[in-house]
C-alpha cells in the first residue's frame, strides 16, 4: 500500500490521481446538470419534449400522449380527443392495436367502456354516446410492462387511423 | 433475476453519485443528511422492489445489496486503485498552520470547518496551532496539533 510523507506525516495521499478524479467529477457535473435540464424539458417523460401528438386534429379522433413513458408506472395516459362525428349509431368504437396492448396494463379507462371486442389484430372499444353534443376525451391509463419501444396504431371502427411511437425507460 | 439486476444498479448508482458528490458535500450537510438519506432511500426502495413486496424479493435484495458490499471491499483490500475509486483517499489541506487553499477550494472545505473540527478534537483556538490538517475518505477533518500543543 503505497504511503506518502508530507513532513512527518504518513498519509496515504495520491494527490496526481486526485487530480483527476477532479476534472472527472466537473465533467461529471457538467453531464449530471444537462440530465436534469432534460429531465425537466421533457425527454423521460411528460414536458416540452415530452408531449406527442398522432393523427389529425381536425379529424374524429385523435390521440395526445407522452412520448416518453417508464416501465413499472402508472404515469402513461392516452387521451383520445373524440369529436361529434365520431359518433355513430350513438357508439364511439375506438380500436387499439393489440400489439400495444400486449404490451401494457391498461388500468383504468375514463369513461369506462360498454364492451371490448376483440379481433385479429386489434381490441375495439365501445362507448355508449346518445346523447353526445359536444366533442370530448377517452383517457386509456396504463401500465407498460417492461422498457424499449411501444408501436402502437389506433383508430376509429370505418374510420381514420394513425400511429403513435413510445419509448419506455426501465 | 430482476431483483438482482435492479438493486445491483441502484447500489452503484448511489454509490457513483455520492462520489461524484465529493466528500465535503456529505460531512457538511450533518442535519440535511438525514432528510437526504431517508428521502434516497424511500425513492431508492421502491424502484428497487417495484411491484413485488414479497418476503422472498426483499430477502434477494437486501442479499444483494450485502454480497455487493463485502465484493466492493474485498476488491477495495486487494486493488488499490479500486481503493481509491470506491473510497477515496485523505488529502492535507492545513500543513504547519498554513492552510493549503488550492487544495481546499478543490474540497469546497472552508477555514472555518477546519477550525470547528480543531476545536471540537483538539481543543485548539488557533489555525497556527495545527500542524496538519486531514480530510479524510469519508468527508471527516482529522487534526493533528503541534508538538508544544498535545
Amino acid at each position: 500500500m503505497p504511503y506518502d510523507e508530507q513532513g512527518s506525516l504518513q498519509i496515504e495521499q495520491d494527490l496526481a490521481y486526485q487530480r483527476r478524479a477532479w476534472q472527472r467529477q466537473r465533467v461529471i457535473w457538467v453531464l449530471l446538470t444537462l440530465l436534469l435540464v432534460a429531465a425537466v424539458v421533457g425527454l423521460f417523460g411528460p414536458g416540452l419534449l415530452g408531449d406527442a401528438r398522432a393523427g389529425d386534429e381536425s379529424a374524429p379522433l385523435w390521440l395526445e400522449y407522452p412520448r416518453f413513458a417508464h416501465a413499472l408506472a402508472e404515469s402513461d395516459t392516452l387521451r383520445f380527443h373524440v369529436a361529434l362525428a365520431a359518433v355513430n349509431a350513438g357508439q364511439v368504437r375506438l380500436w387499439v392495436s393489440r400489439a400495444f396492448l400486449e404490451r401494457v396494463a391498461v388500468r383504468r379507462i375514463e369513461p369506462e367502456p360498454e364492451a371490448v371486442e376483440a379481433a385479429g389484430d386489434r381490441y375495439t372499444y365501445v362507448f355508449r354516446a346518445p346523447a353526445l353534443t359536444a366533442p370530448t376525451d377517452i383517457f386509456f391509463h396504463v401500465e407498460p410492462h417492461s422498457f424499449g419501444r411501444l408501436k402502437g396504431r389506433a383508430g376509429l371502427d370505418g374510420g381514420a387511423e394513425f400511429d403513435f411511437n413510445q419509448y419506455v425507460y426501465p | 433475476m430482476e431483483p438482482v439486476l435492479r438493486a445491483a444498479f441502484i447500489f452503484f448508482l448511489l454509490t457513483g453519485l455520492f462520489r461524484i458528490a465529493g466528500r465535503s458535500s456529505m460531512n457538511e450537510m450533518s442535519s440535511f443528511e438525514l432528510v437526504l438519506m431517508l428521502v434516497v432511500g424511500e425513492a431508492m426502495g421502491q424502484a428497487i422492489l417495484g411491484k413485488d413486496f414479497s418476503l422472498t424479493n426483499a430477502a434477494i435484495v437486501a442479499t444483494t445489496l450485502i454480497m455487493l458490499n463485502v465484493g466492493v471491499s474485498l476488491l477495495k483490500h486487494h486493488s488499490h486503485r479500486a481503493k481509491l475509486i470506491f473510497h477515496g483517499a485523505p488529502l492535507v489541506i492545513v500543513e504547519h498552520g498554513r492552510p493549503l487553499k488550492e487544495l481546499m477550494d478543490k474540497v469546497r472545505v472552508g477555514e472555518h470547518e477546519v477550525l470547528e473540527a480543531a476545536r471540537e478534537l483538539q481543543g485548539l483556538e488557533r489555525m497556527e496551532q495545527i500542524k496538519y490538517a486531514v480530510i479524510e475518505s469519508s468527508g471527516i477533518i482529522s487534526i493533528v496539533p503541534r508538538d508544544e500543543d498535545k
